[in-house]
């Protein structure tokens, strides 16, 4: 596999962790708005916190900001260089 | 205050343009049981709700319904690319196609713009809740009309998807109204309103 293909193939499973790991949470967050004393949910949620920060963190080094606040660049503007999640797959 | 995710809460990649299930996705963008609607009506019932968990509930649920319209816009957008004039009217997405070209604007499949009078906000808890349960099993009634009208798998996946939230939310309202409830008068819910009287 050519360096290229290797990246891409990083983007793709990072961009697969991330929709997954988020998808945890936000179903546990509406769990835990109905069921504020549960303390799996609890647990679980704050486990998934965890492990998002340091996948948010490799997911912006190797594709971008996944919001504004953590957008920047030394002469590029970061945020609109990626393709906009609407976007089709190339 | 929000902050954009630059994601979707479930991948679109459509890979055969089909204008013809656009016409029909679109409801669920500007029809009477659509996500837009869908997040105003959470959005709106918050400010009042004297429950705060349930306050939460409905800022939780109204932001994603603010996502689930971001993955309908992109179904719609993404099925109407790449067509030529000829395909256009041959999919019958011509009579949209002349006020609109391809961009995305909200309204139901019959044509009828989007309408605030699809959604209530209605300043009393009990009230509010059950047309929150009412709404989600329409919007899953309109995503199942969906699965008998689109056969695309890369389709099919994302309104399933969609679907499945609806019946999450409607279990989380229930289990919302049950709560407000246990804060009410049991004897007689109606014995006051929580969000006037005092």
């Amino acid at each position: 596999m050519n360096r290229t293909s290797d990246h891409a193939s990083q983007c793709r499973s990072l961009k697969k962790a991330l929709g997954e790991l988020s998808f945890t949470m936000d179903d546990l967050r509406i769990f835990l708005d109905t069921h504020p004393c549960d303390k799996n949910a609890l647990a679980m949620y704050d486990r998934a916190k965890t492990q998002r920060t340091q996948l948010v963190k490799r997911y912006e080094d190797a594709i971008g900001p996944v919001d504004f606040y953590s957008a920047g660049g030394t002469c590029n503007w970061n945020w609109v260089e990626q393709p906009w999640p609407w976007e089709k797959e190339e | 205050m929000w902050t954009y995710e630059k994601r979707l809460q479930c991948p679109v990649n459509i890979k055969k343009p089909d204008a013809r299930a656009a016409k029909v996705i679109i409801s669920q963008y500007g029809g009477p049981d659509g996500e837009l609607g869908a997040s105003m009506r959470y959005l709106s019932q918050r400010y009042t709700m004297p429950v705060r968990s349930v306050a939460g509930l409905l800022t939780d649920i109204g932001t994603e319904e603010l996502a689930h319209l971001e993955i309908v816009s992109a179904l719609v957008h993404q099925l109407t690319q790449g067509l030529s004039a000829d395909e256009i009217k041959a999919q019958g997405f011509d009579a949209y196609f002349v006020d609109h070209t391809t961009g995305v604007w909200p309204q139901a499949a019959s044509g009828t713009p989007f309408d605030a009078l699809c959604f209530a906000s209605k300043g009393d808890a009990i009230t509010d809740l059950h047309e929150d349960m009412a709404a989600e099993q329409k919007a899953r009634t309109t995503y199942d009309n969906i699965l008998r009208l689109v056969d695309d798998p890369d389709v099919l996946q994302v309104i399933r998807f969609l679907r499945e939230r609806e019946i999450v939310h409607f279990q989380r309202f229930g289990e919302a109204l049950e709560n407000v409830k246990d804060t009410l008068d049991r004897r007689n819910f109606y014995a006051f309103n929580p969000e006037f009287d005092k």
